[in-house]
């Protein structure tokens, strides 16, 4: 066996993968700062400058409407579909309250998800 | 009328596969239908390793000579994809679009592990060497470490082609015992203590980052290392066309019924490579424990640069992620959550594995394009 060519060829293998893979950890680190999501504050002051010295007394917590649930939908239902808006507005910015869950009457004899569905497949035609 | 009667069924007991079966072939039906109870019953990858076995037992019925290399056959035309180096890059194109790079966006360090994963490669280059191997069947049967299978098909089919059998079923077979070979030598390795660290919380990545990501890391790869353009620019196109979310029907078609196209014609080819006078040989059960020990050195590098990495950052990083390394997404980061949880049970690696994971896909694809780069003179 010939060591020399053996060695040439583990050694050219191994730096070059680990140089290729470095050079693109260098990249991806110049990425995520320039374009990564920064955390965010409150108003864009440093934490420490905002933070409050003495605890605020507590607001009074504001009085929360009931939601109108139409009979026949359950609290699973309602529960899975909160978590869909939740899911669809991020989670960030402003605070979203469902005032009312109510089934929707059929748009031209087609169910919502049958119309979805035929809009999606026809769309792009 | 008779007589007729008589000599056309004497014809055909003669032209029968019964009077012209050689014990070889029937040894590899019997490997075939193993392998076939394997993916059916056992679940071993059976995406792939059922087209591979039954290409295997379809290359060896007599008479017949449906395999890969009998030219006018419908295999041998199908096999064209593999021998032109076709079918991996679209396999990779499906992959692409079905992976999520965000977490290694979100911890580029993941890359060092991915890349440590590797070293497996060439260790097993030099141990292929050492039994004899030629320069470039070294090569291809190193790639079994990288832990990918159409890296190791596409490598193979450059430098190697007549080895393309053996070396699928051993990639293919070892992916499918991940979970089997990995977690002793994690143990081995690795303290409880490591064992049970817990990671923070990976940063969400913007869509504007996955959406470079894809296009930056082709330039790069493919300026470096030309050889693995095929493999990683079809890869980064698929997640390109993923993460750009504007050509989802092209998306839908590159990791569903292209992807299943390709997998079919890929496996039944390279199963059909693997006649008896091909695969019955010492070469193959060479391959076989080369492939495990590929896979060993693989994980256990992986592991010992996670250890560094956790002594580096004063013991924030869990060395378990670095197993994850060897490509095989998503079992290798799979493993690495099972065995972390084994310690504590709270702890979630998954995400943090994930990158070194897809980071190890990138890894391979380099690897293999520096092995053809440098091997392809010696392909005889």
């Amino acid at each position: 066996m010939d060591f020399a060519f053996a060695f040439s060829v583990i050694f050219t293998g191994i730096v070059i993968v680990f140089l290729v893979l470095l050079v693109l950890i260098a990249v991806m680190e110049i990425m995520g700062r320039v374009l990564g999501e920064k955390p965010k504050t409150p108003s864009g002051g440093s934490p420490e400058k905002e933070a409050p010295k003495v605890a605020a007394p507590a607001a009074p917590s504001p009085v929360i409407k009931k939601m109108e649930v139409e009979d026949g939908i359950g609290d699973e239902v309602v529960a899975v579909i909160s978590a869909a808006i939740a899911a669809f507005t991020g989670g960030a910015g402003k605070p979203v309250a469902i005032r009312r869950a109510k089934s929707v009457k059929a748009a031209g004899g087609r169910a919502s998800w049958s119309l979805a569905g035929l809009q999606e497949n026809t769309q792009p035609f | 009328m008779f007589e007729m009667f008589v000599s056309t069924i004497k014809d055909i007991a003669v032209n029968s596969g019964f009077a012209n079966i050689s014990w070889q072939q029937a040894v590899m039906l019997i490997v075939s239908c193993v392998l076939l109870y394997l993916a059916i019953v056992k679940q071993f990858e059976p995406l792939l390793l059922l087209p591979i076995a039954f290409g295997m037992l379809l290359a060896n019925i007599p008479v017949a000579a449906l395999n890969s290399h009998s030219e006018g056959s419908l295999l041998y035309y199908l096999y064209q994809g593999v021998k032109l180096g076709i079918y991996p890059p679209l396999i990779f194109l499906g992959v692409g679009s079905m992976t999520d790079f965000g977490p290694l966006i979100a911890n580029p360090k993941s890359f060092i592990l991915g890349a440590a994963a590797q070293v497996g490669i060439f260790i097993t280059f030099f141990g292929a060497l050492a039994l004899g191997f030629e320069p470039a069947e070294a090569g291809s049967i190193g790639i079994i470490g990288g832990a990918d299978g159409p890296t190791a098909i596409f490598t193979t089919s450059k430098l190697a082609p007549h080895l393309l059998g053996a070396i699928a079923v051993a990639a293919y077979s070892y992916m499918a015992l991940v979970p089997v070979i990995q977690p002793p030598i994690m143990k081995l390795l690795t303290t409880k203590k490591e064992r049970a660290v817990v990671m923070q919380q990976l940063r969400p990545v913007s869509k504007r980052e996955k959406i470079i990501f894809p296009i930056v890391v082709t330039i790069i790869v493919s300026f470096i290392v030309p050889d693995a353009t095929a493999l990683v620019g079809m890869l980064m196109l698929g997640n390109l066309m993923r993460e750009c979310g504007v050509v989802d029907r092209l998306t839908k078609t590159a990791n569903n019924e292209l992807m299943n196209i390709v997998t079919i014609f890929l496996g039944v080819t390279v199963g059909a490579t693997a006649t008896a006078e091909n695969f019955l040989t010492l070469q193959t059960l060479q391959i076989i424990v080369l492939g495990v020990i590929a896979f060993g050195f693989g994980t256990a590098f992986g592991v010992i640069f996670g250890k560094i990495m956790y002594i580096a950052t004063g013991g924030k990083v869990n060395p378990l992620i670095g197993s994850a390394g060897v490509s095989a997404v998503p079992m290798a980061a799979r493993v690495s959550q099972r065995v972390g949880q084994q310690e504590n049970p709270t702890n979630f690696l998954l995400m943090h594995a994930m990158g070194p994971n897809v980071a190890g896909v990138i890894g391979s694809a380099v690897a293999a394009g520096v092995l053809i780069n440098v091997l392809t003179p010696y392909v005889k």
